[in-house]
């Protein structure tokens, strides 16, 4: 195995390999190391993988590539539409919810006229005091018939907004 | 440089433009650089890069600021090009998948004649091998953005790189075009 002195210590060629890369590495030029240079100097094996090496890195960035001069506008482009997509569905996704909702506390609600009917039955009452008394029950019937719809309105609209500001 | 970045990803998470533009433009190359050397193609390569871009200011608030930012977006564009070759193994095309280079003769020009050589000899070396020697020469990404792009250890990448070096050599060697090119470029 060839031996080179340098500095007043010996470097063998699998030290210079070594070496070698580890400068390749730090992507320093091998050509201004010394002690690969004087072992190249006694080596001509290696003082081939040496000229090797640089020729390679002297032909390397010849062959780097940039994108397109407009690339980075297309980008805008593409994130600005990937935007619009999202605030639509997030709208879409909103809107199902809310109706979703709605719906739930219709049918949660919704007691059915049979069953007004039957709370509305009292005890027998005097003529004008049933007249009264008739006329608030229609008015609480309304109330009621009317109280799942208003409730399903004012929770999709919760549910709306809930869902618009997280999701 | 850090503060830099952590600055422009701040405005563009509160929907600023123009940082969004800084970061494209500061890392625009790399990324793109990446795209090419594992797809191959300059079109899918900038369409890959892209969806990185994409992608990366959809979830840039899972972004570690205490981290650097291109390793971070080189995983995310190493990720679609692994997709995107995937989907070209189901859907095998009619188009080259490696750059191939002309079998042509020298024309006189030694460095010229080297880099196609050069290039006829990186055809020839194992894709892992070529892609990782690629990404730190030419592309000069470290070996830890290399290890996030591809997914793999640091220890690994460095391994393939040291590879392809020697491998390249041998070739260029029995090609025997080493010796009038070192002649050429010590007389310059």
């Amino acid at each position: 195995m060839p031996y080179a002195k340098s500095n007043g210590s010996e470097m063998t060629c699998a030290t210079f390999k070594s070496r070698l890369n580890a400068v390749l590495d730090e992507r320093r030029s091998p050509q201004l190391d010394l002690l690969l240079c004087a072992h190249a100097r006694s080596c001509p094996e290696c003082d081939q993988l040496l000229s090797t090496q640089m020729s390679l890195f002297e032909t390397l960035p010849n062959t780097r590539e940039e994108p397109s001069p407009d690339f980075a506008l297309r980008v805008m482009q593409a994130v600005d539409v990937q935007r619009r997509e999202q605030k639509r569905w997030r709208l879409r996704a909103s809107a199902v919810v809310a109706i979703a909702a709605a719906l739930l506390i219709a049918v949660i609600s919704w007691r059915g006229p049979a069953a007004i009917h039957e709370a509305s039955n009292g005890p027998s009452e005097t003529q004008p005091q049933k007249l009264t008394a008739e006329v608030l029950k229609r008015v609480d019937r309304v109330a009621e018939d009317f109280k799942p719809v208003t409730g399903s309105v004012y929770t999709a609209f919760n549910a709306f907004w809930l869902a618009n500001r997280f999701l | 440089m850090a503060d830099d970045v952590r600055d422009l990803v701040q405005r563009s998470l509160a929907g600023d433009q123009t940082a969004m533009l800084a970061l494209v433009d500061r890392y625009q190359s790399p990324v793109f650089g990446l795209c090419l050397r594992m797809l191959g193609q300059r079109q899918d390569a900038e369409d890959m890069a892209q969806e990185t871009f994409v992608r990366a200011f959809r979830s840039l608030r899972q972004w570690d600021s205490q981290r650097e930012f291109l390793p971070w977006l080189l995983a995310i564009a190493g990720n679609r090009c692994r997709t995107c070759l995937g989907q070209r193994m189901r859907r095998p095309s009619t188009t080259q998948l490696v750059e191939q280079v002309p079998d042509r003769q020298p024309d006189g020009k030694p460095a010229r004649h080297l880099a196609e050589e050069l290039q006829r000899a990186m055809g020839r070396l194992r894709e892992e091998y070529r892609l990782a020697f690629k990404l730190f020469h030419e592309e000069e990404l470290s070996y830890a953005e290399i290890g996030a792009a591809l997914d793999c250890p640091l220890g690994t990448v460095k391994t393939w790189v040291h590879r392809a070096r020697r491998e390249l050599v041998e070739m260029l060697r029995k090609r025997e075009v080493v010796g009038e090119v070192s002649r050429a470029i010590r007389q310059i």
